[in-house]
């Protein structure tokens, strides 16, 4: 493949170099190899749901969301094509396994992009273990374009990429790719001349017989119930009772006590050393919270996501909830945005994109925001549970999310007119989780949350502080008392959580843990009082950064009408069930 | 004519009376694509792998179907398998 004309490289460092592709194919990890960036890998199709550039020597490269063409008009299509549109170099990304259907999006590549495109012939290892082998220069004829083998999770390729990069801006090089115009029109004829198998007889790979069994709901939903209780065993049970212990009482011991004498003999006693260190201080009870409380469990969370993303899990799981999300006009894709959403509202909020109308768009954002409590507040919730000891507490809280959710789907489903949802989705094999993956995808979400937290807690430490010494706090929590005493039958402090839950609502699930008294302080509030405050932290206002996404990718008028909704339903929830509960417990 | 198009849903094709929809495929039945009920599908259905004269294999059926071609497993639901017929 390699030229001679070019080989000092032509165009320039402002050229424009668009990874595309069909979903699931490899286009984020080619992006992180010749980048040597990290941007999200998983084995799920629909991770990249918006670009990701880079600066590298040859120009600017951009990651594109993984597309079947450009026929449906869907949000990813249009991100996508913007980008092919603009660009100098093509980088399209196939999988060698599955070439009949990913060539049929590079046909179209060419027609509207000729030979800027330039085909990159990626998880060749897993087609050699299959005993495909594939001849690239032959297909290079047929297509008329640069064919590049690549392993990127082995960095396998990187230099002939660069290189095929070189040269597509010579010309002497393009009259070297003629097209084979006969064959080029029938995906069929260019698979029989480039394609040859080694095994005829295709026996089903051990993916396709586990899939076999997983995918049936009999199995597939007990195995998915054990792999959720898993994930609460870790993390109420393990993390949250020995990590954060240990944590919590080292910052404790050692941090507060220093770092309170130093910021005292540095500042004296006033406003700023009270925003400091004082009850809500940023370097007091804001790294209590993120680093002691938030860090372990959404760290925990965050692996555990990590494996089950890389796994290959999630899309068999879109498979198994197909049928709960129809009741609610939507189909298994949705599962993709809302276990996101578990992560992270805003995230959950951005991968909607994935579904293909605006209104499941619509819908299962309203969802995520009303009833997917985040990674953080999760944790914090199965840690206030699990500290009860009770096994009806969890029933109720997983009855009660999950009828909210069902209640407000079905009624979303009718107000946007019942419509069927069509479900298709393409099962990728199930794969060893890379450590390395795992690692660096924890590491990259965990620097995002971290970042994130501590300006809104510094945000809410500011307000807070402000609100305490201007008195007016007192005076809000006199004007709540109707909402938080009368309706929901919690104590008058309860009036700082909803004012902390109105910033980010994990802040305000670590207000609940404190009056629990958990980690040190006194309780105030009895069990039912923990389920009631529990359940209207899950269903209260999304956090500030979600409704921000919101706004942006749907609009003012539903990002308005889903904090007013979700407020509405926490307080008509916990009073209702705060009366129930008295009764029970 | 009529007949045809009751039985099968499209005019189109040659495989005509012998074809089926690939949702009438029982659990562990293989068979071939010949065509689909119209050209929306038919671009939906290449571009995820399922082009005609695929061999295709019905692993499971109960509202969503999912069946296994050779390299690929893939999860349609009802209302698509019925558009794509089988012969
Ligand atoms: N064996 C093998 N696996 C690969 C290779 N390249 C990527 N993968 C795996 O394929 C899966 C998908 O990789 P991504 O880079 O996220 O794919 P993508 O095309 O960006 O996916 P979307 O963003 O969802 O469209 C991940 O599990 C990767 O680890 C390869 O060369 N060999
Ligand atoms: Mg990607």
């Amino acid at each position: 493949m390699q030229c001679g004309h070019c080989s000092l490289g032509g165009g320039g460092t402002d050229r424009k170099l668009a990874i595309v592709g069909n979903p699931n194919v490899g286009k984020t990890s080619i992006f992180n190899m010749l980048s040597g960036r990290y941007a999200e890998v998983s084995n799920y199709p629909g991770t990249s749901v918006s670009i990701e550039i880079a600066k590298i020597h040859l120009g600017e490269l951009v990651d594109t969301p993984g597309i079947y063409g450009f026929t449906t008009g869907s949000q990813l299509e249009k991100i996508t094509k913007e980008y092919v549109d603009r660009a100098d170099v093509i980088l399209n990304v196939v999988n060698a396994l599955t070439l009949d259907k990913d060539l049929v999006l590079t046909r179209q590549l060419i027609k509207v992009a000729g030979e800027k495109v330039i085909l990159v012939l990626n998880q060749v290892d897993n087609a050699e273990q299959k005993g495909i082998s594939i001849d690239c220069q032959e297909l290079s004829n047929t297509l008329g374009i640069r064919v590049i083998r690549a392993i990127a999770t082995k960095n396998i390729g990187k230099e002939d990429i660069y290189r095929a990069i070189q040269e597509s801006s010579c010309n002497l090089c393009k009259a070297c790719y003629l097209r084979d115009d006969s064959d080029f029109n029938n995906v069929n004829n260019i698979l029989e001349r480039c394609v040859t198998m080694r095994n005829s007889a295709c026996h089903a790979s051990i993916s396709q017989r586990i899939d076999l069994w997983l995918l049936k709901p009999v199995i597939g939903w007990p195995v998915a119930v054990a792999v959720l209780y898993l994930l609460f065993k870790i993390l109420g049970v393990f993390i949250s009772q020995n990590v954060v212990d240990s944590f919590v009482s080292a910052i404790d011991t050692w941090y507060i006590p220093f770092i309170s004498k130093y910021i005292t003999n540095l500042l004296g006693s006033n406003v700023f050393s009270d925003m400091l260190i004082g009850e809500f201080g940023i370097l007091t009870m804001a790294v209590k919270i993120i680093v002691g409380i938030l860090l372990p469990l959404i760290t925990g969370f965050y692996i555990i996501m990590s494996l089950l993303e890389d796994l290959g899990y999630i899309p068999r799981l879109s498979v198994i909830t197909n049928r709960f999300f129809n009741a609610m006009g939507l189909n298994g894709n949705a599962i993709i945005p809302t276990l996101l959403g578990f992560g992270c509202g805003a995230l959950g909020t951005i991968s909607t994109r994935v579904l293909e109308t605006r209104r499941e768009r619509i819908i299962t954002t309203s969802l995520i925001s009303l009833v997917v409590p985040c990674a953080a507040q999760q944790g914090i919730i199965v840690a206030l549970l699990a500290s009860l000891n009770n096994g009806y507490v969890w029933f109720i809280y997983i009855i009660t999310i999950l009828m909210v959710m069902i209640l407000s789907g079905s009624i979303l489903n009718m107000m946007f007119g019942k419509t069927h949802s069509n479900f298709i989705i393409d099962i990728p094999p199930f794969r060893i989780p890379s450590l390395r993956n795992c690692y660096r995808k924890t590491v990259y979400r965990m620097k995002h949350f971290i970042l994130d937290s501590l300006s809104f807690f510094a945000i809410s430490s500011v307000l807070i502080t402000v609100l305490h010494s201007t008195g007016a706090l007192l005076w809000l929590q006199a004007k709540m008392s109707p909402v938080v005493e009368t309706l929901l039958h919690l104590p008058k402090e309860f009036s700082d959580i909803f004012v902390m839950g109105i910033l980010r609502r994990d802040l305000a699930s670590v207000g609940i843990l404190d009056m629990t008294g958990l980690y040190g302080n006194e309780s105030i509030l009895n069990t039912s009082q923990i389920l009631t405050a529990a359940i209207v932290i899950t269903l209260f206002v999304p956090c500030i950064n979600a409704i921000v996404i919101i706004l942006k990718e749907m609009g003012w008028k539903l990002a308005f009408a889903l904090w007013g909704a979700s407020f509405a339903i926490s307080i008509i929830v916990g009073a209702t069930l705060a009366r129930i509960l008295e009764i029970v417990f | 004519m009529i007949v045809v198009t009751v039985v099968c849903g499209y005019v189109k094709s040659g495989c005509m009376l012998s074809c089926r929809s690939l949702y009438d495929l029982s659990v562990g039945e293989s068979d071939r694509i010949c065509d689909f009920e119209d050209e929306v599908t038919a671009d939906l259905l290449t571009s995820v792998g399922l082009g005609v004269g695929k061999i295709v294999r019905c692993v499971f059926k109960s509202g969503t179907m999912v069946i296994t071609t050779s390299y690929q497993t893939i999860a349609i639901c009802q209302n698509i398998a019925r558009k794509i017929y089988v012969t």
